[in-house]
């Protein structure tokens, strides 16, 4: 057998190959994917906070156990999970009150007792609290209020029924002072516990402020029975190497269980760990999808080629398997005698493959993935040795069935029968799979193995007929070339008609290409969607997000770092805290888009959001001043007992101006009061009541009578103005249109400028205040909402928040699918707009600098900390991008390179294989015809351009199937871990670029490979080869 | 290497030191058709011939004759459209797939045209006889050494060579001693002399002059060449799928078949054209064939 196996060493290497490629398809899977898994759990873990990953048991002191303390509580762990966590760090916690200082009022502290407390500890002074009753003070509290040691504070004893009455008289006890401490930083025992930082803070108790202390440390001898409100706790910090992708659903479902409650009453068991898993699961279930969506078809490829090498080996076995029957043996003995030969050579690719796949997935692990991950074989790449063994047995089995079945006297026939050249079984089989796949996907109604392998069966079938169709064409092809006397193309058409070579080459390299292609278009289609999805994150290349609550202070910041605002620009976002809210970002609609990234696919309207041209008017001074002339006609209701229904009568109309004062908030200043009936005219004398000035918002005119049932008036205000000084806001084109109350109101105020800083306005009322607003800020500021329109509103008009928190009229200038941060719900508004309302940044809002350029970062973060605005936070687009491409999904899609290389190498294999294994009948055939009087250039030239031709038949196919393949199969791929609905909306055309460069890269391959092993085929078309017998 | 030695011991054929070891063949009425080009095309048109137990034959005839297919049914390779093929105590037409494989394994050794048909190109000559003897061994049958084989073909010095380092002579005696590896009882061997040269066909014709001699097997060669025939003690003639002739020790006979038709030789066919009426007198023991003047079969 090693004698046979050495005798055709090149084909039992590429059998070798064939059966290592498939056997590390088949095991590299599950093996890249336990690393993937392993590694976004490391990451996940490693990246979360100590005491995010612990175990925490909480308890308090009950009737049933008064005298609970932190050591009792380790029983509750549930023991499933107890040997994943280190020796826990036990805390008794209760409230303290202490007066600093004699005559000071107390101050809430906290006592802290804490397992090895000292060794975390550094005393500055004293000893470490070993008695009931003593304790230890920070060094900083020791420092200000020049406590000593031995010093006795008296504290109240919290009480468990502090609201029964009459109260019980307070329990006092006494603390030492023993020692002075610091703390030693140290997040793993500390977990989120702080003893210090409260000292020298002022804390609110009630309406007043009092010194805050920092913690006072002591043992847990000191919480005697009479603390009965005493917290115990008992953290367990994860020993972290131990979490491993096994025991996630484990420790998720004991956890999880456990987190509202455990066997012992009164105490609770928590962790965030399952949330952290969480985060892991998402990735692991885009993993198992992708890895074998894509690995599978590799597999599929590979074993395919296998069966076709196989066949080929078989096919030259052919005088083996006749001399065994010559000599007596069965057709099974014979057939046994190829298949033992055959198994034997790919069996040594099994190992090799493990051991590639091994050494690959090591390679990974080193050098991509996150620190920590373990080296395993997971059980299931075991599984994929055995059915890689299967599959290459199988293969070998289906190739030598044939030479089974053939007599001895076809056995000893120099070629094997011809085959149909009809449509068969196969390839029946493997257009309905196709179709059927292809139907399912795209009425998205197929899940399963077969929706993964769809992409390969299209281009199985697609090949399969192609190559069938190709006979006759080449047939005809051919006989036209002759008849025109053209030699070499009629050689070229007879070729491709006469060989079956060409059917493998040609199916196997559309399958190699379409695989190549569906993955190039993966990766290039997944890295578009991760960029989209990072810029709609971000929303700049980098954005600084800022300490600032002033927006526009940090418009003048920003403006003085760029005066140009092409380069820097001031960004608020306010997010509100009710679910479903539509959060506001404010943007400079005139130099956003030049920095920002637009969402993909949206042409943002942002030119709808700039702010009138209109300045805003200030008011500041002592008194509002002008001359104000009337003419007044009212009707009046009886409303109630002793109303005479006059309109004489009727209380006067006040003119107000809305304004709003330098926090943002609305006020009304009255500017004058002109009575109800009458004519008349009076100066304007008024306070303005804004010592820090108010922004004008708008004039109107209200009759404070309840019984006014109508006012009509016109009414002139000249040189209205500030302490003398007009402020030029007569002119009408600086006012917004007057907005009534409701469609129905028959209430009207129009204004005219009849002369120079004169304001004529003509009103009409039925009782309640008509106004018009300053032209600075729209009625209605244009918008551009994303999402649904918020609660009450209409797309022509609702309300949303600004940078101030103060709610605001909105119209929708534009519908967009996403924006920027705020993703898929939210609204986005004129910056400076909303600035000019004033106020400062709302709760739950940021203010934030986006840059276009990240290089800039430093130079914008010192101009910032020069206007005394610190940088709390950077984020970059490149480090959101990076996120999203190492997540799991990433991972995954990221592994179809490795399939596509996969693809074109064993497509070039193929290629390879089937010149070396036919040859010499190639040659022989050729040589006649040479012998014939044909030139040998002229015959090497046509089988050159049999070769090629093979090949680009096969690439073209490959690369529509691979087109169809990606249109209807990539919505399979998963593209990222969060399963939610992704925003922006996924984008998965098909990339034409990428699809051209993988249509290159395999040619780049495949025509030299193929051009080639012609060329060799060629060198050998020699006389002598006409009477060569084996 | 005397040839008149060996033309000695092929007058004492299937006489060897153990007896007579040689299976006989027999065919009656054998008609053999196969399909070509779709249609039918009958290779051999009712064949009756007799092969004594260690008898060494050739069989001659033009290309297309039939020869081959004659062999190959003997063989068991192929099973005849009609009429019995009977090697030894075996009916080849009655038997069945497995007894055929037996039969081949142990009783029947063949040697295909062409001296590489015969050989697995990666083994030895030694390795190549162990290989041909697995089955024979497998059936229960003793065979003998391969190195007693191939001392028997004058094959041993090169037993352990590379096949592809032999020249075509040796080649052939390799070939020659794989098809004898399980001692079988017939040897038939389609054109083993061919593409020889004159000194390596002597060669191979004395070894198998040996084996007949030593062995007692039955020999029966398909061949084309007039040397190789005139070293034959019998020769049959297969023409147009029949036995045309014989020729024993030079003399060329024309053979009855068994329904009683003659066909006539050559010379005598061109004094006697298709349709020519003929009379047999018979006169003194003598049978004679008068043709009728002037008369045709159709006229």
């Amino acid at each position: 057998m090693w004698a046979a196996i050495r005798y055709r060493r090149a084909q039992a290497l590429v059998l070798v190959l064939l059966a290592t490629l498939v056997t590390a398809c088949a095991t590299f899977a599950p093996l890249y994917e336990r690393a993937l898994e392993q590694s976004l759990l490391r990451k996940a873990i490693d990246g979360a906070p100590v005491a995010d990953t612990a175990l925490v048991v909480r308890g308090g002191r009950t009737a049933a156990d008064p005298l609970r303390r932190s050591g009792s509580l380790g029983t509750a762990v549930p023991g499933e999970v107890r040997a994943l966590y280190s020796a826990p760090v036990g805390q008794m916690l209760d409230v303290i009150e202490i007066a600093p200082r004699t005559g000071l009022k107390s101050s809430p502290g906290r006592l802290v007792a804490r397992t090895d407390v000292c060794r975390h500890l550094t005393l500055t002074s004293g000893t470490c609290p070993s008695r009931e009753g003593q304790v230890l003070v920070s060094a900083k509290d020791q420092a200000v209020w020049g406590w000593r040691i031995g010093q006795e504070f008296q504290t109240t004893i919290p009480k468990a029924n502090g609201q029964v009455y009459p109260r019980p008289p307070d329990t006092v006890a006494t603390l030492t002072v023993v020692g002075a401490y610091e703390v030693k930083p140290d997040p793993a025992y500390w977990l989120r516990t702080q003893l210090d930082g409260k000292s020298g803070t002022l804390i609110a108790v009630g309406t007043e402020q009092v010194p805050g202390i920092d913690d006072f440390v002591t043992t847990e001898q000191t919480f005697d029975k009479r603390w009965e409100q005493v917290q115990s706790s008992l953290t367990f910090p994860l020993r972290r190497e131990l979490l491993s992708v096994d025991n996630l659903d484990q420790v998720t479902s004991v956890l999880g269980s456990r987190a509202n409650g455990s066997a012992q009453s009164g105490v609770l068991v928590e962790s965030e760990l399952p949330l952290v898993i969480t985060s892991v699961t998402g990735g692991q279930k885009q993993l198992r999808v992708i890895v074998p969506l894509l690995m599978a078809q590799l597999a599929l490829l590979a074993a395919a080629i296998l069966l076709l090498v196989a066949q080929a080996a078989v096919e030259q076995r052919r005088p083996e398997a006749a001399l065994a029957r010559l000599r007596g043996r069965s057709r099974e003995g014979a057939g046994r005698l190829v298949m033992g030969e055959l198994g034997m050579t790919v069996a040594l690719g099994l190992p090799l493959g493990f051991g590639l796949a091994v050494g690959l997935s090591e390679v990974v692990r080193r050098t991509l993935l996150a620190p920590g991950v373990p080296f395993e074989v997971p059980p299931l790449a075991l599984v994929g040795l055995g059915a890689a063994a299967v599959v290459c047995a199988l293969a070998i089995v289906l190739a030598v069935r044939p030479l089974q079945r053939q007599a001895i006297s076809s056995l000893l026939r120099r070629v094997a029968p011809t085959r149909a050249v009809t449509f068969g079984v196969v390839d029946i089989l493997a257009v309905a799979l196709a179709a059927f796949g292809l139907v399912g996907l795209a009425t998205k109604t197929l899940t399963g193995p077969l929706a993964l392998l769809t992409p390969t069966l299209v281009a199985l079938a697609g090949g399969l007929v192609v190559s069938r169709l190709a006979v006759p064409v080449a047939r005809t092809a051919g006989r036209a070339s002759l008849s025109r006397g053209r030699i070499g193309p009629a050689l070229t058409a007879f070729g491709l008609q006469r060989r079956p070579a060409m059917r493998k080459v040609v199916t196997v390299v559309s399958v190699a290409v379409a695989l190549t292609v569906f993955a190039g278009n993966a990766v290039v289609v997944a890295d578009r969607n991760w960029t989209a999805r990072a810029q709609l994150q971000t929303g700049a290349p980098l954005v600084l997000g800022t300490d600032s609550r002033n927006p526009s202070a940090l418009a003048v910041a920003v403006k003085r770092i760029d005066p140009s605002g092409d380069r820097a620009t001031p960004v608020a976002v306010i997010k509100q805290v009710a679910a479903g809210s539509t959060p506001t970002i404010a943007v400079d609609a005139q130099h956003f888009p030049s920095i920002a990234y637009t969402p993909a696919g949206e042409v943002l309207r942002t030119s709808a959001l700039r702010p009138p041209p209109v300045d805003t008017v200030v008011l500041k001074g002592e008194r509002l001043t002008g001359r104000a002339t009337w003419h007044v006609t009212a009707e009046s209701n009886i409303l109630y007992p002793g109303s005479t229904g006059q309109a004489s009568d009727l209380a006067p109309v006040e003119v107000r101006f809305s304004v709003t004062g330098p926090d943002g908030t609305p006020l009304v200043r009255q500017v004058t009061t002109i009575p109800a009936n009458g004519s008349g005219s009076a100066n304007i004398s008024t306070p303005l009541l804004c010592p820090s000035g108010c922004r004008l918002n708008g004039i109107d005119f209200r009759p404070t009578d309840p019984a006014t049932k109508l006012v009509s008036a016109t009414v002139d205000v000249t040189g209205l103005g500030v302490d003398g000084r007009s402020l030029g806001i007569a002119d009408t084109s600086r006012w917004n249109a007057f907005v009534p109350l409701s469609k129905d109101s028959t209430d009207v105020l129009r204004m005219t400028n009849p002369k120079p800083d004169t304001m004529r306005f003509d009103v009409r009322t039925s009782g309640v205040a008509v106004g018009l607003t300053y032209g600075d800020v729209p009625t209605q500021v244009p918008g551009l909402l994303t999402g649904a329109v918020p609660p009450g509103g209409t797309a022509e008009g609702f309300t949303a928040v600004g940078i101030n928190g103060v709610p605001l009229a909105v119209s929708s200038a534009q519908r967009p699918a996403a924006l920027p941060v705020v993703g898929a719900r939210g609204v986005m508004l004129d910056y400076s707009t909303l600035q000019r309302l004033g106020g400062t940044l709302a709760p739950g809002g940021t203010l934030s600098v986006w840059l276009r350029d990240p290089g800039q970062a430093d130079v914008v973060r010192k101009g910032l900390a020069d206007a005394g605005i610190a940088v709390l936070r950077t984020d970059r687009f490149t480090t959101a991008k990076d996120l999203l491409a190492t997540s799991g999904s990433g991972w995954g899609v990221r592994l179809a390179l490795f399939t596509g290389v996969m693809s074109i190498l064993l497509a070039a294999l193929v290629v390879i294989v089937m010149t070396v294994t036919g040859w010499r009948v190639v040659a022989r055939d050729l040589a006649a015809l040479h012998m014939s009087g044909v030139r040998l250039p002229l015959l090497r030239r046509a089988l050159v351009r049999e070769q090629l031709l093979l090949v680009v038949v096969g690439t073209v196919v490959g690369v529509l199937c691979g087109a169809v393949s990606a249109l209807v199969a990539m919505p399979l791929l998963p593209l990222f871990d969060d399963p939610s609905a992704p925003v922006p909306a996924l984008e998965i055309t098909p990339s034409v670029p990428a699809v051209l460069l993988a249509t290159l890269a395999a040619l780049l391959v495949l025509v030299p490979v193929g051009a080639m092993a012609a060329l060799g085929s060629g060198r050998r078309i020699a006389l002598r080869r006409i009477r060569e017998s084996l | 290497m005397s040839t008149g030695t060996t033309v000695e011991r092929s007058t004492t054929s299937g006489r060897g030191a153990e007896g007579v070891r040689g299976l006989g063949v027999s065919t009656r009425g054998l008609v053999h058709i196969y399909r070509a080009d779709g249609h039918d095309v009958a290779a051999l048109s009712g064949v009756d011939l007799v092969v004594a137990p260690g008898e060494v034959v050739g069989l001659l005839g033009p290309s297309g004759a039939g020869k081959s297919t004659l062999l190959t049914l003997f063989g068991g390779l192929m099973r005849p459209s009609a009429g019995r093929v009977r090697v030894g105590e075996h009916e080849l037409s009655t038997m069945s797939e497995p007894e055929l494989d037996r039969f081949r394994a142990a009783d029947v050794g063949i040697i295909l045209q062409g001296a590489a048909r015969n050989l697995l190109p990666y083994l030895t000559a030694r390795q190549n006889v162990e290989f041909a003897q697995r089955s024979a061994v497998k059936a229960g049958r003793d065979v003998p050494s391969p190195g007693e084989v191939l001392e028997l073909v004058g094959l041993d010095h090169a037993a352990t060579a590379p096949l592809d380092s032999l020249p075509p002579g040796q080649l052939q005696l390799a070939a020659l001693a794989v098809s004898l590896a399980s001692r079988p009882g017939l040897l038939l061997g389609d054109e083993p002399t061919s593409q020889l040269h004159h000194t390596s066909r002597d060669v191979v014709l004395d070894a198998l002059h040996r084996v007949n001699a030593e062995w007692g097997t039955t020999i029966v060669v398909v061949t084309h060449d007039p040397d190789v025939a005139a070293r034959l003690p019998r020769t049959v003639t297969i023409r147009d799928g029949r036995v045309g002739g014989e020729g024993r020790a030079g003399e060329e006979y024309a053979v009855v078949s068994a329904d009683g038709s003659l066909p006539l030789p050559a010379a005598v066919v061109e004094a006697f054209p298709p349709g020519t009426l003929v009379r047999v007198h018979h006169e003194d023991g003598v049978w004679s064939l008068v043709r009728e003047q002037g008369g045709t079969s159709n006229g």
